[in-house]
């Protein structure tokens, strides 16, 4: 073999280009046609950048965007915080915290759809009341009437705290292992010099995990910008459009509505909020550094 | 003392708070229907009926639709090792696409999965693998493959390249070197892609949901539609909720040592 590598390449190169990049083209050029599947089975002509201008002017689309923000950006700064919290509660040798660490993992095996459907059932309200309505009145806390799920204003709160309990270990889980790898010589050196806990924290292990975070975040943000699963089995996207994420916009424009062209064009701008929204981070986080 | 206290405490309400979803799913899944519409919280007797009605339900497979996720996700794991294996193998060692592949591999990641599916969709529609089995595996092998190639590469990259290098001078084949030298010493890296990989593929729900009908449907698809199919069979959906989750879980249990890595997408190093 005179080339190697590209010998090895080759398979995941196939793969990547049928099921990722094919879709990405298929989009572009879609995306300047009128097509839709449920009328026609051929595109119904080039039409320029209407479907690009429509959405544009399109009250939903700027919606899904908060919707899509307001939900991602606040969830991973708690989750964020959470689970900075909990790995260093756990990051010391209690008899037993193995036990403990095995258990906080297990809501990262659990699907975000299954997630979404336990807590659909947690939060209804009415016959066979869910448990947390149960408690919330116990402790004097009320619902809105419609339920956490039904009611415009709470509605989304309840698709971040399905996300937060789903994810916040996986944060633990990951920057507890972040913790465990700072190096004994420094966190000696540290000791020797009488750095207290607090200092030893501060200025030697966050300095250590800082680049994890910033990977871990945004894996995690970006899982959350994408959500389409728990905003499924928990609201449809209801009421109204209060948790319409562009993900679910997506979905509806072209699995439901058979808008082939519209959603390209959609598909096309969602790939551009998010290239600026990735290189930005990538800035401000890694500032040049590689991966 | 007193701190360990707290600490303990607060440990505890933690754990306490974590599990409750998973306790009140299997509460609800035990009560008895009478029991739930009522709305009593905790139940006088506990009963196994509605496993018994999710497993045996007239016209709704619920076991095919549990072996085809286990077929799906086994297949799609064992496949996107095979393809991410070689692939990771030529970026660690002969620095194939430099730093720049390894970003790109890194962004696609990162794209929302919606965008794919219209395309896919219709792709599959017209080459006729719309719920079947394989279309399923091959989409789930290409959403593993940056995670299995990222993972794999930093695991290479730590092997020291001496051994294959004495390899290659004793007239080894470089095929040779990769088969009985360098797999055999990345497979704990192997072990945790493969782990990470069959949870993803058993847990994704967007592209079951949409490339699948009745066929190849997997137990998340039937368990989320068991919700609007027997909408008022609370105890029912519960079961079939703690049916789909426990597999996953018990995986997990079983193999977590090597997770953590995989996790963080290779950047933890040990």
């Amino acid at each position: 073999m005179k080339r190697p590598y590209l010998f090895f390449i080759f398979p995941s190169f196939i793969f990547l280009f049928i099921l990722i990049a094919y879709p990405l083209i298929f989009s572009l050029y879609y995306s300047f046609q009128f097509w839709n599947l449920a009328t026609s089975h051929e595109p119904q002509g080039f039409i320029g950048l209407t479907n690009y201008l429509t959405l544009l002017n399109d009250p939903r689309v700027l919606n899904a965007i908060i919707v899509t923000i307001m939900l991602a950006v606040p969830t991973t700064m708690i989750e964020l915080l959470l689970g900075l919290g909990i790995a260093v509660l756990l990051d010391r040798d209690f008899k037993g915290i193995g036990i403990f660490r095995a258990i906080f993992i297990i809501p990262t095996a659990v699907a975000p759809v299954i997630a979404g459907l336990i807590f659909r059932f947690m939060f209804y309200q009415g016959l066979g009341t869910g448990i947390i309505p149960y408690i919330l009145h116990i402790i004097g806390i009320g619902t809105p009437e419609r339920g956490i799920l039904g009611d415009q204003q709470t509605a989304l709160i309840g698709i971040a705290v399905t996300m937060i309990w789903r994810w916040t270990p996986f944060f633990a889980i990951t920057l507890l292992a972040g913790l465990q790898s700072v190096p004994n010589e420094l966190l000696d050196a540290a000791k020797v010099d009488g750095a207290s806990r607090y200092q030893i924290f501060r200025h030697v292990k966050l300095p250590h995990l800082r680049k994890l975070i910033a990977i871990v975040f945004i894996i995690c943000f970006m899982m959350h910008f994408n959500a389409y699963d728990e905003v499924f089995a928990e609201t449809r996207g209801g009421p109204g459009e209060a948790t319409t994420t562009l993900s679910y916009l997506l979905y509806w424009e072209g699995l439901v509505y058979y808008n082939i062209g519209l959603s390209a064009a959609m598909t096309w701008l969602i790939a551009i909020l998010l290239i600026i929204i990735v290189n930005i981070y990538f800035k401000f986080a890694f500032k040049g550094e590689k991966i | 003392m007193k701190r360990r206290i707290v600490i303990w405490f607060v440990i505890i309400i933690m754990m306490a708070i974590l599990l409750l979803p998973m306790f009140f799913i299997a509460l609800t899944s035990f009560k008895a229907y009478g029991e739930i519409v009522s709305g009593i919280m905790f139940p006088s007797q506990l009963t196994i009926e509605n496993y018994f009605n999710v497993l045996y339900a007239p016209g709704f497979r619920f076991v095919d639709f549990l072996l085809n996720s286990i077929i799906i996700s086994s297949l799609s794991t064992l496949g996107s090792i095979l393809v991410s294996f070689p692939a990771a193998y030529s970026m660690a060692r002969f620095k194939t696409g430099g730093g720049t592949l390894s970003s790109y591999i890194f962004s696609i990641r990162l794209l929302p999965p919606i965008i794919f599916a219209l395309p896919i969709f219709i792709l599959y529609q017209s080459i006729g693998l719309l719920d079947t089995h394989i279309g399923l595996i091959l989409t789930y092998i290409v959403f593993n493959l940056p995670l299995s190639i990222l993972v794999l590469k930093s695991f290479i990259e730590e092997l020291p390249s001496e051994i294959e290098e004495a390899a290659l001078i004793d007239g080894c084949s470089q095929l040779k070197i990769i088969a009985s030298i360098v797999f055999p010493l990345t497979m704990p890296g192997i072990a945790a892609v493969s782990i990470l990989n069959f949870l993803a593929s058993w847990n994704e729900y967007l592209f079951a949901l949409i490339l699948t009908f009745k066929k190849a449907a997997t137990v998340n698809v039937a368990a989320s539609l068991f919700v609007t199919a027997y909408a008022i069979r609370y105890g029912e959906i519960a079961a079939s909720v703690m049916i789909s989750m426990l597999p996953p879980i018990v995986f997990m249990f079983l193999v977590q040592r090597n997770l953590v890595r995989g996790l963080t997408l290779g950047a933890l190093r040990r």
